[in-house]
């Protein structure tokens, strides 16, 4: 008795693994999180993709380390063509959107009011310059470091992008900021809207449209296009893709796919 | 019962990790006592006739099949050697009950037959009604019967038992002297007990094997043993009391001692030179006078005496005498009537007789002191 | 697989395979003296002391398809050990040794010597001894070897990120599940998640201990 009730228990737990894995595994940007489930309504396949997000460096090398992706969606263009001169992929990045960044912060802070305050959209400008200084004292009167939630920039691509805004816009040295680094975008977000940062620069696909609806009461001001790098999202095959993943990657780049992103937070490729 | 021929022969020699050398003989049905003084090797040695210690070098031997030999080089585990091991704690399996204990060491024994036996083991050993029990609700007496039963369900070709009464009381110890004596009338296999409680030996053993540091230093019958010791260390560490010095000479025919001030006629030692010489006088040897009536006889010996102690134990009185003479102290135990009867009482004087059979001279050791009380 | 299964599975396979493994460490620990057992002991007890990323560095190292040794078990296996269920199973035994080791070792230290010799003695060879006297006895050990071990592997975080990556169904956990779901702000499944796991452990240890309990009574 005792044994037969083993041997049922582990069958099941064989056997429900065999059956899960028929599906092709994408991996994402984090950028891509909130946008994935309209794409995935839009793609309406009987085998929907399993997708595992993270920041684009991250799931690059673990594409090297032989991870099962099949189809890379990576937030820049460097990362696919890494993989491509490794002869990983099979043929070179093919671009299907652009990222746009935007400051982030909890209602109510003063990043909040700076950024209710400010006049011209897309921003142009950063809360470091403005003649009120709004970070050099907090309430009590004591000298405050602004800190800041931002990707990591070695190996996120929306990190380098931020990085790249603040030394654009801020006249005093970065050095009188403090940085909270996420492991991916998703994760600046989290950060950013923890409480224990004053803020962020995040993906602007992960703060409008369906996101906020998630989202805690929040103030967002999109980020000028001309205060960094084009943020090029590129996607690769990797070697020997399924017909599932050939067709995913087709239908990224279709007009359906390609207005989804356009409503979401995202730029048109050029 | 004292066999002709050794069934177990034992010869035992190590440095490491303490020194042995160590030689005895034990027959079928004889029990042969291990003793000596803590630390001597005397649980070393049985755990190496049973094979769970291996010694450098050695050769143990029982009924014709070597256990042991250096020469071929032979080792037999415990389990080949047939032997039966009573612990000084017990051992008992704690997850098994009692009857489970003893079937344990049954695994020579068709299964079917098993219970049957390990049931007539058990009323052996009177545990009979209590086979279903676990150790843990029994008493130390009990779970020395179970261990003893577990032992013998074996059928070992050799009896090993490690202080098996040290654990116990004194009035179960009584008990347990009883019962063993009795079972092994029927046991027709050699026997080593090792113990250092003397009282335990001479209720028990019918030889005997004296070790200290790892030596042997005298086996033999345990009788001759006690009352022959070879030296006044052995005499000491066999707990003898009533040590002297004492002068001996040899006049052709018999042997002439000079002692507590008396000289007494012993049967002549040729081993001894003249001169001095160590002196054992066994208590049973010391007779009263009987204050009125002054006994005669050949080998009198009287010597005359203060008593200074005289302590109640039970029955008896335990008295500690001081010779007139020499002012050493005689130590001996008479029963409570006898003592009321002789008026006894401190320092009333009081004359003894020796009796010559129970006086024993032994070669001195280098540093033997002079009084040993 | 759901995460739940997922995480259930992996700590299932763990303790089946790491219980006989800890069994036999901790017995040779118990009873065998020789050269550079201390080195064996710190080598079991390492995985104690660092930190789950320094483990999951040289799993992911050795593992790789990209080198020697993990090519070879990758042309073995038929694909490579990263990234898949296999290599989560395979980190779990490395990580949680300590854990199944040390019941076990402690279980049989505190087996009375003298009950084995009696064993030796009455006529059981040294495996009837291990099976019918000391193992017995040691059940106790054994049992919480198998629910630490058990309760450690449903919480394993850094080394199953670092070795398996959050593949939907092969490598999403409930840990990794529960940290994805936080960086997409889905809170409710967050919270589902955080719950179910921690019931069940709670659940699991009470069970274990009023089993423990119990049987110690009726011995």
């Amino acid at each position: 008795m005792k044994s037969m009730r083993l041997a049922l228990l582990l069958s099941i737990l064989t056997v429900t693994q065999s059956l899960a894995n028929d599906a092709p595994l994408v991996a994402a940007a984090s950028s891509l999180r909130q946008v994935w489930p309209l794409l995935m309504q839009a793609y309406s396949q009987t085998t929907q993709p399993r997708v595992t997000f993270g920041s684009s460096g991250n799931l690059s090398r673990q594409i090297i380390q032989s991870a099962p992706f099949e189809l890379f969606l990576s937030a820049d263009l460097v990362y696919p063509e890494q993989l491509h001169a490794r002869g990983i992929s099979i043929d070179k990045p093919a671009p299907y959107t652009n990222g746009a960044l935007a400051w982030v912060a909890l209602e109510g802070t003063t990043l909040a009011q700076w950024i209710n305050g400010a006049t011209d959209e897309p921003f142009e400008a950063s809360p470091f310059n403005t003649p009120t200084e709004p970070y050099e004292v907090n309430p009590f009167g004591i000298a405050h470091t602004a800190k800041l939630a931002v990707a990591n920039p070695a190996f996120a691509p929306y990190g380098r992008a931020a990085k790249q805004v603040l030394v654009a816009t801020t006249s005093n040295s970065i050095s009188t900021l403090k940085f909270t680094l996420g492991e991916n975008a998703a994760q600046a977000l989290q950060f950013a809207l923890s409480g224990a940062t004053d803020g962020g620069i995040v993906p602007l696909s992960l703060v409008s449209g369906v996101a906020l609806e998630q989202l805690p009461p929040i103030v967002v001001g999109e980020i000028s296009a001309t205060l960094h790098q084009p943020i090029t999202h590129s996607m690769v095959l990797i070697n020997q893709p399924s017909l599932s993943s050939q067709s995913l990657y087709t239908f990224l780049l279709s007009e359906a796919a390609q207005s989804i992103f356009k409503r979401n937070g995202f730029r048109a490729i050029n | 019962m004292i066999a002709s021929s050794p069934s177990l022969s034992v010869e035992l020699k190590q440095k490491d990790p303490i020194f042995l050398d160590v030689s005895l003989r034990c027959g079928s049905g004889e029990l042969l006592a291990l003793t000596g003084p803590s630390g001597s090797g005397k649980t070393t040695v049985l755990r190496a006739i049973a094979g769970l210690h291996r010694v450098e070098s050695g050769s143990i031997k029982c009924k014709e099949q070597l256990w042991q030999d250096d020469k071929q080089p032979l080792f037999l585990t415990p389990q080949q050697r047939r032997v039966g091991l009573v612990f000084q704690h017990y051992a008992l399996f704690p997850h098994f009950n009692v009857l489970d204990n003893v079937i344990a060491a049954m695994t020579h024994v068709p299964r079917k037959m098993r219970v049957g036996k390990a049931m007539e083991w058990l009323k052996l050993t009177n545990m009979d009604g209590l086979h279903k029990q676990r150790p843990d609700r029994l008493s130390g007496g009990q779970r020395q019967r179970v261990a003893l039963a577990r032992a013998l369900a074996r059928e070992p070709q050799a009896l090993l038992l490690d202080e098996p009464f040290s654990a116990v009381d004194q009035l179960t110890r009584e008990k347990l002297y009883r019962e063993l004596a009795q079972i092994r009338t029927q046991l027709d296999v050699p026997m080593v007990l090792v113990t250092h409680d003397m009282l335990e030996v001479q209720q028990l053993a019918d030889s005997l094997c004296l070790i200290h540091h790892g030596r042997t230093l005298q086996s033999g019958p345990m009788s001759h043993v006690m009352r022959k010791p070879d030296t006044a260390r052995i005499a000491r560490l066999l707990g003898h009391k009533n040590l002297y010095t004492g002068i001996y000479s040899n006049d052709g025919v018999e042997g002439v001692l000079k002692v507590l001030g008396i000289q007494i006629t012993i049967s002549a030692q040729p081993s001894l030179k003249n001169g001095a010489v160590s002196v054992l006088i066994e208590p049973s040897a010391i007779i009263m006078h009987r204050g009125d009536r002054p006994s005669h006889g050949e080998r009198e010996n009287p010597v005359a005496t203060v008593v200074v102690e005289a302590v109640e134990l039970g029955d008896d009185l335990s008295l500690r005498l001081m010779v007139d003479a020499t002012q050493e102290l005689l130590a001996f135990r008479v029963s409570r009537h006898v003592a009321v009867r002789n008026k006894v009482e401190i320092d009333g004087h009081l004359t003894v007789s020796i009796l010559s059979e129970g006086v024993h001279a032994m070669a001195m050791d280098e540093n033997d002191p002079k009084k040993v009380l | 697989m759901s995460p739940f299964w997922l995480s259930l599975k992996l700590a299932f396979w763990t303790t089946v395979l790491l219980v006989p493994i800890g069994l036999l460490i901790g017995r040779v620990l118990a009873y065998k003296k020789f050269t550079g057992k201390a080195w064996l002991e710190a080598l079991v007890y390492l995985p104690l002391v660092l930190p789950p990323t320094v483990l999951g560095y040289y799993l992911l190292v050795s593992l790789s398809p990209n080198n020697a040794f993990g090519g070879a078990l990758a042309s073995l296996l038929g694909a490579p050990l990263v990234f898949s269920f296999e290599a989560l199973v395979l980190s779990s035994l490395i990580v949680n040794l300590p854990f199944a080791v040390q019941p076990a070792q402690q279980a049989f230290a505190a087996i009375a010597q003298d009950t084995r010799e009696a064993a030796w003695v009455s006529g059981l060879s040294p495996w009837q001894t291990f099976v019918r006297i000391e193992l017995p006895q040691c059940w106790l050990g054994i049992l919480c070897a198998a629910t630490l071990t058990f309760a450690h592997t449903l919480g394993e975080f850094g080394v199953v990120l670092m070795v398996g990556g959050n593949i939907e169904g092969e490598t999403r956990t409930l840990s990794i599940a529960i940290y994805d779901s936080v960086q997409a702000f889905d809170m409710q499944s967050a919270g589902i998640m955080t719950t179910s796991l921690l019931l069940f452990s709670l659940l699991a240890l009470f069970v274990v201990r009023v089993a423990g309990m119990r049987s110690y009574r009726d011995r």
